[in-house]
């Protein structure tokens, strides 16, 4: 009994060490300030980002441009640690079954699927882009920017890049890279073990351009989840790769986790072809020097998915007017141009380049160009809208029973 | 029969050398693809960027390095204490068998059962937080570590010194600890490699936010960055080495 | 007074070492239930029965169990070599040092190097170029992420063969096994008699509770097989981790299930050993 009690108190008094403050404001009072308040809040004030940290160059712009212009700019700390979408979305859950007002991120990078789910579980602070002055430049009427996997994204997270999902190839190894998927079924069969799907988002994003595809191209899959249209089409997905699967890299039993992997694989020439979400990521890993520069990259004659990323500012944020702050900059001109140099990153901006001014349209219009991606209006026509986000949550665990466990 | 004990033993050495000697040239080599047996070229790139500002291993070396610092201090000094409680008490091997229990769970699962109350104390991705979460397996692992030191002759030495008239605080301050002085600096460094190493529990307790050494390899080995990871591992193993050279050197008794 | 002592000293140690298993396992049981998490809405025994249906804890705990036994097995055997085919050497000397190398290197760090050394593009596949063995990464056989498991195996029983022959070192120069030997010896019998009669027992019963703990950590060991495994099967870390971080957040729930059934097993099956006086000595 007595070594009870003296747990009891040990645990109280380690508990009291928590700090669970709620932020000093309160979410409608932040959303109803004037921007001018929200800097002045935000300054002197540190800024939590959760991030995917796998590539060396995005985490490279993020460091050595963002952090110290946020610091020189608004005299904001940002510390950014690594978290994927899904991780975000249970860390969030986590601290709201524990009712913790006060959370450990403020912000997180985001892509569709996570904005779902972080939407079903009402993890998402907003609607604040109306706030940001530079959403006035963003180009919401577009598509690919203003919806996110079907979703409209109503002020609950801010834009940040935009990109078309491509392949990479090498050019003296692979003359005739397959451009739909009855050719890669050639290919492979030609070449066995050149060709794997990494089992992540990248994968995936291959995968549903596939599966729309397969559904007659377009929007054939767009609007809301269609279990009926999923089950036909997917198990038609299923075959095609099945089929192939022998001659998969590793006679497609196991699939690599991250598109780094495949680069470096690729890099070696264990594969013959590597994917990117980005259409401009070949050149900036031939400038990395990791690729050879017979590399180019492609997209399939079935069309490949073209989707945007975004910043979300989290539910219990304690800082959240330094993380308008942030989303802010991110979107600005300086930092969207800076972005996507191809020595830098090579991310497609998000911005209406015809609302700014003549100076910076002149810049972005000088921006070196890409050398060995293709122009991107020439990929254009071949850009599929992204697809509810339950294909997706669906697609990873059916690939697993479907393909991997097969 | 000699020279066949001798082409063992050097064919033993290079094995275990070996990964240190590819730890090194990847540290510092660059563009080193198939079919290359050599790298193409060596440079300090890798070192300097791992030394510099935002995403380099600096601020997760010192992190590293104080919570294994204060986690073994603290757990040592408690299990010194109650591991000899455990040693006299009658259910001794019940009380030693839970003892096991944390460092075989699998810290992944672990961690995942135990995050709840973590972010409930508002002890996730806070230092505290990772120096609690280490604690849960290195405290259990010195009160096992310290079970045969507190043998008979302790005992005796124990008795005697309290029938000469000492007290108990006498006896550990004069006795017990000057006697312990060899098996305690033998935990503090193997708790030290613990704390150093431990991936599972840092890793999901910090919530990406407390970021150690150990932390930052998997990142870079994540980004497949495998330059910058060969050197933040060449640093990694440093210290360990070091600890258990000395260990070996100096303390050994029979480990 | 010394009761108090031990009052406060227990309640320490039940303190960091009980509690966290017990309120863990609790919150998991509770949440494999429905009765915890975020979306729990209610008992059910839905998530048990999903668990159970996926069979994937035969499989993966199988496959799991497999690899423990053959690493085990190997540092074993490799461990028992090193003491007898350089006794004194292990106690002193440069060898004796060089033992201590690979605990030095933590999981991850030697996983990746093993997939320097043995993957498709790695070293060992470079020579192979060079000597004209292979003629593209793809004709190397696979040794990472292979059926076969081979990297697994070979960077785990490295790590444990040479932990293994500094524990059989320290019990050989303890027990003085090498008086027995040399007794036997005296009397007439044969190296291998030896061996088989006198050391493997005398050894290996001192070090049981040892290796029967290095195993329940290699059973549930996942930097290794999350970097050199292949994605069917997995082990078993690997793979309720991976279902912690679907996207599907109703198998939650279910990788909650297979977490307590994990811990049941580890649990259960030392309870089992220690009960049968496998785990714990006596002091002596």
């Amino acid at each position: 009994m007595r070594t009870l009690l003296v747990i009891v108190s040990v645990l109280a008094v380690l508990s009291s060490c928590k700090q669970d403050k709620a932020p000093a404001i309160s979410d409608s009072e932040v959303l109803a300030l004037p921007w001018d308040s929200i800097v002045a809040h935000a300054k002197g004030t540190t800024v939590h980002l959760s991030m995917w940290q796998g590539d060396p160059f995005i985490n490279a712009y993020l460091q050595d441009y963002v952090v110290p212009q946020l610091e020189q700019l608004y005299d904001i700390n940002l510390v950014i640690s690594a978290g994927q979408g899904n991780e975000i979305v249970k860390m969030v859950m986590a601290e709201k079954e524990a009712g913790v007002k006060s959370g450990n991120m403020d912000m997180a990078w985001i892509n569709g699927e996570t904005f779902f789910q972080l939407r079903q579980v009402n993890g998402l602070f907003g609607p604040f882009t109306d706030k940001l002055p530079n959403a006035q430049f963003v180009d919401f009427d577009n598509p690919f920017i203003g919806i996110d996997f079907q979703q409209k994204i109503d002020g609950y997270e801010s834009p940040w890049g935009n990109v078309q999902l491509a392949l990479i190839y090498d050019t003296l190894k692979t003359p005739n890279p397959p451009k739909d998927l009855g050719e890669l079924s050639a290919f492979v069969q030609a070449h066995p073990g050149q060709f794997t799907i990494p089992y992540e988002f990248t994968g995936l994003t291959l995968l549903k351009s596939w599966l729309i595809a397969l559904a007659g191209g377009g929007d054939a899959l767009s609007g809301p989840f269609n279990e009926e249209a999923y089950m036909k089409y997917s198990a038609m997905l299923w075959d095609s790769i099945n089929a192939m699967k022998p001659y998969f890299w590793k006679e497609g039993k196991t699939f690599p986790n991250s598109v780094a992997n495949m680069h470096q694989m690729f890099a070696n020439g264990e594969i013959a072809i590597t994917i990117s979400n980005n259409d401009g990521e070949v050149d900036n890993k031939v400038i990395q020097k990791l690729f050879p520069t017979s590399s180019r990259s492609y997209v399939m004659r079935s069309g490949t998915i073209q989707n945007s990323h975004y910043m979300g500012i989290l539910i219990n944020a304690p800082n959240k007017p330094g993380a308008m702050v942030v989303a802010n900059f991110l979107m600005s001109a300086e930092a969207q141009y800076e972005k996507m140099k191809p020595a830098v990153w090579g991310d497609g901006t998000i911005l209406n380049l015809k609302t700014l001014s003549p100076e910076w349209q002149q810049k972005f219009a000088t921006i070196p160009d890409r050398t060995y991606a293709p122009k991107r209006i020439d990929i254009q026509p071949y850009a599929l809208m992204e697809i509810a986000p339950e294909y997706m949550i669906r697609m990873f665990d059916d690939f697993r029973t479907e393909v991997i466990e097969k | 029969m000699r020279w066949n004990k001798h082409i063992v033993f050097a064919f033993g050495m290079v094995f275990l050398l070996l990964p240190i000697a590819l730890l090194l040239m990847l540290a510092f080599a660059t563009e080193w693809r198939f079919p290359d047996v050599l790298p193409a070229a060596y440079t300090l790139d890798h070192a300097k960027l791992a030394f510099s500002g935002g995403r380099g291993i600096m601020s997760p070396l010192i992190l590293s390095l104080g919570i294994g610092a204060l986690v073994s201090i603290t757990c040592v000094a408690l299990a010194l204490f109650v591991s000899r409680m455990i040693a006299l008490h009658p259910k001794r091997n019940l009380l030693l068998f839970i003892a096991y229990l944390p460092f075989v769970l699998s810290p992944v699962i672990y961690a995942a059962c135990v995050n709840y109350y973590f972010v409930l104390f508002g002890w996730s991705g806070t230092f505290m937080g990772i120096c609690i979460a280490q604690s849960i397996l290195i405290f259990p692992y010195n009160v096992i570590l310290f079970q045969s030191h507190w043998n008979n002759s302790m005992e005796a030495y124990g008795q005697l010194s309290a029938t000469l008239g000492a007290g108990k605080w006498q006896t550990w301050r004069y006795v017990w600890l000057p006697m312990s002085k060899q098996m305690v600096l033998i935990a503090l460094f193997q708790s030290f490699i613990v704390s150093w190493f431990e991936f599972g529990l840092t890793n999901f307790i910090g919530a990406g936010k407390v970021q150690t050494l150990t932390i930052r390899v998997y990142q870079y080995i994540g980004e497949a960055n495998i330059y910058l990871a060969a050197f933040s591992s060449l640093i990694l193993i440093l210290p360990p080495l070091v600890l258990l050279w000395i260990n070996k050197k100096f303390v050994l008794r029979n480990y | 007074m010394k009761n108090k002592q031990t009052h406060i000293l227990l309640a320490v140690f039940i303190a960091i070492t009980v509690l966290p298993i017990l309120a863990g396992f609790i919150y998991a049981a509770l949440s494999a239930f429905g009765l915890a998490g975020y979306l729990g809405n209610g008992f059910t025994w839905m998530y048990w029965q999903q668990a159970f249906d996926m069979q994937v804890l035969p499989a993966i705990g199988f496959y799991s169990l497999a690899i423990t036994c053959v690493v085990l097995f190997l540092a074993t055997i490799f461990g028992m070599f090193v003491v007898l085919y350089f006794k004194e050497k292990t106690q002193s000397g440069v060898l004796s040092y060089l033992l201590y190398l690979p605990m030095a290197i933590p999981l991850i760090a030697a996983a990746s190097l093993t997939l320097h050394f043995l993957g498709n593009a790695g070293l060992l596949a470079r020579f192979a170029y060079m000597l004209n063995l292979i003629e593209s990464p793809g004709d190397f056989p696979d040794m990472v992420q292979d059926k076969w498991s081979i990297g697994i195996v070979i960077t785990h029983t490295i790590i444990a063969a040479a932990y293994f022959s500094i524990l059989f070192s320290a019990i050989f120069k303890q027990n003085a096994i090498q008086a027995y030997m040399d007794a036997a010896h005296t009397l007439g019998a044969g190296k291998k008699q030896v061996v088989r009669k006198i050391v493997l027992p005398l050894v290996l019963n001192k070090a049981l509770p040892s290796i029967i703990l290095y195993g329940v950590f290699i059973f549930g060991s996942y930097e290794v097989p999350m970097l050199l495994g292949q994605q069917e099967p997995q082990m078993i870390s690997v793979s309720i981790a991976q279902k912690f971080t679907r996207y599907n957040l109703a198998d939650v729930p279910v990788a909650y299930a297979l977490a307590s059934m994990y811990t049941i097993v580890v649990v259960g099956v030392l309870f089992i050993l220690y009960k049968k006086g496998k785990l714990i000595h006596e002091v002596e």
